[in-house]
């Protein structure tokens, strides 16, 4: 019951919610999502997902075909990843590997409480809408996700700091450690699909009207308009407060299961200690195509460098 | 056509007095005047529109009394009683002793926490209306060791980006006398606080009441909190600003010797006591006036309010 009451007032009928926290996360069940989904039932998924933010569900051993056939119900999938690429003979899969592309950095990382919190691919003028990630090979323990609810941080923020951040816009960009220059890899890839993006730092959410503290940790390098040393400093403020735990959910995987998140509206952080283990793990990503985000003031955002990520097909 | 000249304005060159600057932002020696006389109408003149430009000006050579310290700060407005909140000297209610172990120094009871900008204030900004200008007198002083730093605001303010100047024209600070963080006060100085405590909210971006220039008012030793943040937000915003404040570029530092005053206007910049005598066994002693200053006024024109406490007034007046 208790679920119940925290639950909107209209309950789905056709799958079962089951909140993980406060702000953040809900398990799904009653679904099979090898078979195609009612219209009902993608409403309901769409519905809470937008609600929960970030969606779960268990014991569905769903191959490639079946990962693509679940999220085409809920938009456009783009290619696997607009950077890093994709898998063999599926180009709209990325393979979300424990030794990847996107993991090969030389030095060892400046580690603050937000580094590695990232919504994904934010460096382009369209993030992807939303990411569909499937684990396959799961090590028995070890390896969680976590997500944060952005726009209970931004609702979090005194009204004072809202009015300020309400107005202002970032660069967001990849590049590699300063410490040191990446891998010839890495700097290959880099050079290959190179996105640079202003967003809003406040972005008002294109289904649901919510404003979302949008300041992906790993992407988001300068706020316009400020010194170095202020935006750094100011960012600061704002990555500590996005990640604080109690707009968080924490997620253990197993093997078939799927999460679903709304990347217009959280961040994530995928596991490092799975570096400090010998098994494997092994998950598969599809994200589908994004809108350009608009700020507060109706401002779309602005593109400095590279193309929008668009639906697989039209490229 | 000397350095000197060149980095102040020629149009109004004083006729009296001899200014050197010795930094871009802060800082000038004054020359040419003798300070156990009564001065003209003009060289008065002419020292505040030097105070005013170079925020803290320095007077080499002067080896004044009490009397004559007194009588030469008359000058330049009304004096406050030596100290709000610890005190004076005795038989002279308007000069306050810095002695190296005063009052104002005794919460020896726990570490502070060092940070750039530890020990940074304007003159008891918990007031009110804080002093408008502080003139010390350096009597007893250490061959080496105890420099005073001073650090221009306005500067300061000039220094942050249009983005950040334009979010703190809006905001307002409480001041407050509280030991610094980390350590924890003795009795003495917990019962002057009870007393005497004095708590106020200025704005955070303050209009000179002579140039109109904005200043950077972020007394750190006094500034505790912004006003509509949250605490942690607050800190983090207040390190920000304090780290720039104390940037060495807006910055000046002094090296004392006997005879020497500096005179500051408290409403245009912070400064830094030494901490380094403390590992040293000579003796310091400086003397301290201040002038009775203005309540702030922010950008909107909106004066600041007092929380606690009474506002510092003449000494004659009370």
């Amino acid at each position: 019951m208790a679920s119940a009451v925290l639950n909107d007032a209209d309950a789905p009928a056709t799958i079962t919610v089951n909140p993980l926290t406060i702000n953040i996360g809900a398990e799904i069940g009653g679904v099979d999502l090898r078979e195609p989904l009612s219209p009902q039932t993608v409403t309901e998924i769409r519905a809470v997902l937008l609600r929960w933010k970030v969606i779960f569900f268990h014991d569905q051993f769903i191959d490639h075909a079946q990962h693509l056939t679940f999220v085409k119900q809920f938009g456009e999938p783009t290619v696997g990843h607009a950077v890093f690429g994709h898998i063999d003979g599926y180009p709209e899969i990325y393979s979300v590997a424990k030794k990847r592309a996107a993991n090969q950095f030389g030095a060892p990382k400046m580690v603050a409480p937000w580094t590695g919190w990232h919504a994904d691919i934010t460096s382009a003028i369209n993030p992807p809408a939303m990411s569909i990630l499937r684990g396959v090979t799961l090590p028995p323990y070890g390896g969680d996700t976590q997500w944060t609810d952005l726009g209970a941080a931004y609702r979090g923020l005194s009204e004072t700091m809202r009015g300020f951040v309400d107005g202002l816009r970032g660069l967001h960009y990849t590049a590699a450690p300063a410490v040191e220059p990446g891998t010839k890899a890495y700097e290959d890839y880099m050079k290959r699909r190179k996105l640079v993006s202003e967003h809003p730092i406040v972005r008002v959410h294109p289904e649901t009207g919510e404003r979302a503290l949008y300041i992906s940790p790993s992407y988001l390098k300068e706020i316009v308009g400020m010194t170095p040393r202020e935006g750094q400093q100011f960012l600061e403020l704002l990555w500590e407060h996005a990640v604080r735990q109690e707009y968080t959910v924490r997620y253990r995987w197993k093997a078939g299961d799927i999460a679903f998140w709304d990347n217009r509206a959280v961040c994530h952080h995928a596991p490092t200690d799975i570096f400090d283990i010998e098994g494997d793990r092994q998950l598969y990503r599809i994200t589908l195509v994004g809108d350009v985000p608009v700020g507060v003031d109706g401002t779309p955002s602005k593109p400095i460098e590279g193309d929008p990520i668009t639906a697989y097909a039209a490229e | 056509m000397s350095n000197t000249a060149m980095l102040h304005d020629l149009a109004d060159a004083p006729s009296e007095i001899e200014i050197s600057p010795v930094s871009i932002h802060i800082g000038a020696e004054i020359g040419g005047v003798d300070l156990t006389k009564p001065l003209s109408v003009q060289a008065v003149k002419e020292i505040r529109a030097a105070l005013l430009k170079w925020k803290v000006i320095f007077f080499h050579d002067q080896s004044l009394d009490h009397e004559q310290h007194l009588a030469f700060s008359r000058q330049f407005g009304e004096l406050t009683i030596g100290h709000a909140v610890f005190g004076n000297v005795e038989e002279h209610p308007e000069i306050y002793s810095i002695a190296k172990h005063r009052k104002a120094n005794r919460y020896k009871t726990g570490e502070k926490m060092e940070k750039p900008w530890t020990g940074w204030h304007a003159d008891i900004t918990a007031a009110i209306n804080p002093p408008a200008a502080s003139i010390l007198r350096g009597v007893n002083i250490p061959p080496y060791g105890g420099d005073t730093q001073w650090t221009n605001l306005v500067a300061a303010y000039n220094g942050l980006s249009e983005t950040l100047r334009g979010f703190i024209d809006g905001l307002r600070g409480v001041h407050r006398f509280e030991p610094p963080q980390g350590a924890s006060s003795s009795e003495d100085y917990q019962e002057l606080l009870r007393t005497r405590g004095q708590t106020s909210e200025h704005p955070l971006v303050r209009v000179h009441p002579e140039t109109g220039e904005r200043a950077l008012y972020v007394s750190p030793s006094f500034l505790k909190s912004i006003v509509g943040l949250t605490p942690r937000e607050s800190e983090q915003l207040l390190a920000l600003l304090w780290e720039h404040a104390v940037r060495q570029e807006f910055t000046v530092r002094f090296r004392w010797k006997a005879g020497d005053i500096a005179f500051w206007d408290n409403r245009s910049t912070c400064h830094l006591a030494p901490s380094d005598i403390f590992q040293i066994d000579a003796d310091r002693q400086l003397y301290r006036t201040t002038l009775v200053g203005d309540v702030p006024v922010g950008i909107d024109g909106k004066p600041s309010n007092s929380v606690l406490g009474e506002p510092i007034l003449a000494y004659a007046a009370e």
